[in-house]
C-alpha cells in the first residue's frame, strides 16, 4: 500500500470540496454557467469520487466529519497519555518485586507491542494520525526501556542509545510514512553525532550542547539527503531532512553564540562569539531564500525566526550594556518593524510575479 | 520493504536489549573494582516518588583533604593531575584568555579511586560518626594502572566518575584575589551516583525506606543495614548482599 496515497486522498478530498465552493460562487457570479444535466452529471461523478477514497484510505469526506475526526483525535491523544501514565506507575509500584527476567521481559515486550499495534492499524487504512500515535508511543517505550534497564543493571548512560533511540525512529517513520517520527529520529541521529564527536576527544558525551559546534556535520548532511536522494521516499520527507538539518544548524549556531564562553579553536571568546553569530544570520538568510526557491513555507518561516532570533541576539552584544533599556526595546520594535516591511514588499513582489 | 523495516525496527530493540544485559554480566564476571561492604554512612535510600517500589542508594563520599567549603575539590586534582587527565592546561594562566578558555572545557569522563576507611572510620567524634568513611582519593584515565597502584580490593574501589576544570583567580574562603590564578579540578560525579537493589536484597530496604528519618536522625543514628557492593570489569557496582545493623 502506498503511504502517500492516504494523505494524497485527503488532499483530493479537499480540493474537491474548495472547487465546488468556487464553482458555486463562479455560477453566483455568471461567470461559468453549467446546465442541470451537466451538474449533476458532475455531482454526482465528485459524490463517488469523495466516497470512494473515504472508504478506501479512510479519508474526512465532509467538514462535519472531519470535526468529529479531530475530536476522536483529540480525545484518543488524552486517552493514550493517561493510559501511558497508568502504565508507568503501575510498573513502578510493582517493579520492585519484580525479578530479574520479568522486568526484562516487560521492557522487551512494550515498544514490540506497540510497534505490532501500529502496524495492525495501518493494515486496517484507520487514520495516519492513530498510527502516529502508536509509533510515537513505541519510541517513548523504548527510551524508557534502555533508561530503565540501564537503572537495573548499574550502566552509565552511553551516547550508543542515542543511536538506537534515532535508528529505531526512522526505521518506524519510513515503515508508515511518519513524518514527526522521522524528524524526531533525525534530531537523534544528529545528537549522536556530536556526543560521538565529544567521546572521541575525550569530553563526557552529555557536554555536547557544550560544543554545539560539532553539530553542524550532522546538520549539513542531513539538508543535503534530499539532493543525493534524488528526492525518492515517501513525499514530503525531503522537506523533513531539510527542516531538521537547517534547525540543528541554527541551533547549534545560537548556542555556541550565545554560550558565555564559545569555543572556536585558535580565536578568542569574543571573535567566536561574532563568528558563529554572523554564521547564523548568514545561515538563516540562506534558509530563507532556498525555502523561497523550493516553496517551501516551513524553511522560509524557520530562517524568518532564526534570523531573527540572532539579529536580536547580535543587537544585545552590542548595545544592551550601554544603552538605556527603554531605547534599546525601541530600537528592537523599530527593526521588528523594518523586517515586517521588508517582509511586505518581498511578498508583494512575489505576488505581482504569480499574476504576471 | 516495509517489513523489512518493521524487522529492522524490531531488531534494533532486541540487540540494544542484549548489549545492555551482555554488558551487566561481563561487568559482573570478575569484580576487580573492588568488593567492600559500605553502611547507611556511605549508602543513602533515595526517596521515591508515589508509590515506586524502586530501591536505589545514593554513594555518599567526599574528596580526600578537600576543603570544608570545597568539598569535591581537592587539593591533588592541580594543573599537574588536570593534565594528566587529559585536560589541555597549555595556556597560561596569566594570559587574558585563560579564563574563557578553561571555562569552555566540559567535563571529562575518568576512573576514581576511593579508599574505604572501614573500621579506623569509627573513632572520633560524635559526627565523624556519621560521616561517610568514602573519600575519593586519586583519579586516572586508565583503570588497570589505578588498580596496580591501589591493589588492595577490600580497600580502594575503582569507579567512573566526572572530572571538570576551573580557572580560580580568587581564594575561596574569603574570596580575596590571588597573586597568580591557579588552575584546580572538581570531581562534578561518581557514576553511576545511584545504585539499583534488586530483589531479595530490596525486601530488608523496604521497611527502612518506609520509616521516614529527619536529618538530625540520620546525622546522630547509628547506621541500620550494610550492603556489600562489588564494583566489576567494567567499574559498574552491583548489590549482592544487604543485612540489618
Amino acid at each position: 500500500m502506498d503511504i502517500d496515497a492516504r494523505r494524497k486522498a485527503q488532499q483530493r478530498i479537499d480540493r474537491i470540496a474548495l472547487f465546488r465552493a468556487e464553482l458555486d460562487e463562479l455560477e453566483k457570479e455568471r461567470v461559468l454557467a453549467l446546465t442541470s444535466e451537466q451538474r449533476s452529471s458532475l455531482d454526482a461523478h465528485l459524490d463517488g469520487l469523495v466516497a470512494t477514497l473515504a472508504r478506501q484510505f479512510g479519508a474526512d469526506a465532509t467538514e462535519s466529519v472531519k470535526r468529529v475526526s479531530w475530536g476522536m483525535r483529540i480525545a484518543v491523544l488524552l486517552g493514550g497519555a493517561a493510559l501511558i501514565a497508568a502504565a508507568v506507575l503501575f510498573l513502578h509500584r510493582v517493579w520492585g518485586s519484580l525479578p530479574l527476567w520479568a522486568q526484562v521481559s516487560i521492557l522487551t515486550a512494550a515498544p514490540l507491542a506497540l510497534l505490532a499495534a501500529a502496524e495492525a492499524v495501518f493494515r486496517r487504512r484507520i487514520d495516519l494520525y492513530y498510527v502516529a500515535l502508536l509509533g510515537c508511543a513505541a519510541m517513548l517505550a523504548f527510551i524508557l526501556e534502555l533508561q530503565a534497564l540501564g537503572t537495573v543493571c548499574n550502566l552509565p548512560s552511553s551516547h550508543h542509545a542515542l543511536l538506537a533511540w534515532g535508528g529505531f525512529a526512522v526505521l518506524t517513520a519510513y515503515a508508515f510514512g511518519l513524518r514527526l517520527l522521522l524528524g524526531a529520529g533525525l534530531l537523534l541521529v544528529c545528537a549522536y553525532t556530536a556526543a560521538l564527536w565529544m567521546a572521541a576527544e575525550g569530553w563526557h558525551w552529555e557536554a555536547f550542547f557544550e560544543r554545539s559546534q560539532f553539530l553542524l556535520p550532522a546538520a549539513a548532511a542531513l539538508y543535503a539527503v534530499p539532493w543525493l536522494t534524488g528526492r525518492r521516499g515517501p513525499s514530503d520527507f525531503d522537506l523533513v531532512y531539510r527542516f531538521c538539518g537547517a534547525a540543528s544548524g541554527l541551533l547549534a549556531l545560537l548556542i555556541s553564540s550565545t554560550l558565555g564562553h564559545p569555543y572556536l579553536s585558535g580565536v578568542s571568546s569574543r571573535t567566536a562569539e561574532s563568528l558563529y553569530q554572523i554564521a547564523g544570520m548568514g545561515l538563516a538568510a540562506g534558509v530563507v531564500l532556498h525555502g523561497f526557491r523550493l516553496r517551501r513555507n516551513a524553511l522560509v518561516n524557520l530562517g524568518a525566526v532564526g534570523f531573527v532570533v540572532f539579529l536580536y541576539a547580535r543587537l544585545h552584544t552590542w548595545c544592551w550594556h550601554w544603552m538605556p533599556k527603554y531605547l534599546f526595546f525601541l530600537m528592537i520594535g523599530l527593526t521588528a518593524i523594518l523586517l515586517a516591511a521588508l517582509f511586505w514588499r518581498l511578498r508583494k513582489r512575489l505576488a505581482e510575479r504569480t499574476v504576471s | 520493504m516495509r517489513r523489512a523495516l518493521l524487522l529492522a525496527a524490531v531488531a534494533v530493540v532486541l540487540v540494544a536489549q542484549a548489549w545492555i544485559l551482555i554488558e551487566a554480566r561481563r561487568n559482573q564476571r570478575d569484580p576487580r573494582g573492588g568488593t567492600v561492604e559500605l553502611t547507611e554512612r556511605e549508602l543513602r535510600l533515595v526517596p521515591m516518588p508515589a508509590e515506586s517500589t524502586v530501591i536505589l542508594l545514593e554513594l555518599r563520599w567526599k574528596a580526600r583533604s578537600a576543603p570544608a567549603e570545597s568539598r569535591r575539590s581537592p587539593p591533588w586534582l592541580d594543573a599537574a593531575k588536570l593534565a594528566e587527565l587529559g585536560f589541555d592546561c597549555g595556556m597560561p594562566v596569566s594570559s587574558p584568555e585563560a579564563r574563557d578558555h578553561y571555562a569552555a572545557m566540559p567535563s571529562v569522563p575518568v576512573f576514581l579511586v576511593l579508599e574505604y576507611e572501614g573500621e579506623s572510620g569509627k573513632s572520633g567524634d560524635e559526627r565523624r560518626k556519621s560521616e561517610t568513611r568514602l573519600q575519593v582519593v586519586d583519579a586516572g584515565r586508565d583503570a588497570p594502572g589505578l588498580r596496580e597502584r591501589y591493589p588492595d580490593l577490600s580497600r580502594h574501589i575503582i569507579t567512573r566518575g566526572l572530572v571538570r576544570i576551573s580557572y580560580q583567580d580568587r581564594s575561596i574562603p574569603d574570596d580575596a584575589p590571588l597573586a597568580t590564578p591557579r588552575l584546580q579540578g572538581w570531581i562534578q560525579t561518581i557514576l553511576p551516583g545511584e545504585i539499583y537493589v534488586p530483589l531479595p536484597y530490596s525486601r530488608i530496604l523496604d521497611d527502612f525506606r518506609r520509616q521516614e528519618r529527619s536529618e538530625s536522625e540520620e546525622e546522630k543514628g547509628e547506621p541500620r543495614f550494610a550492603a556489600m557492593i562489588s564494583w566489576g570489569t567494567n567499574s559498574t557496582p552491583w548489590v549482592h548482599g544487604i543485612r540489618r545493623l
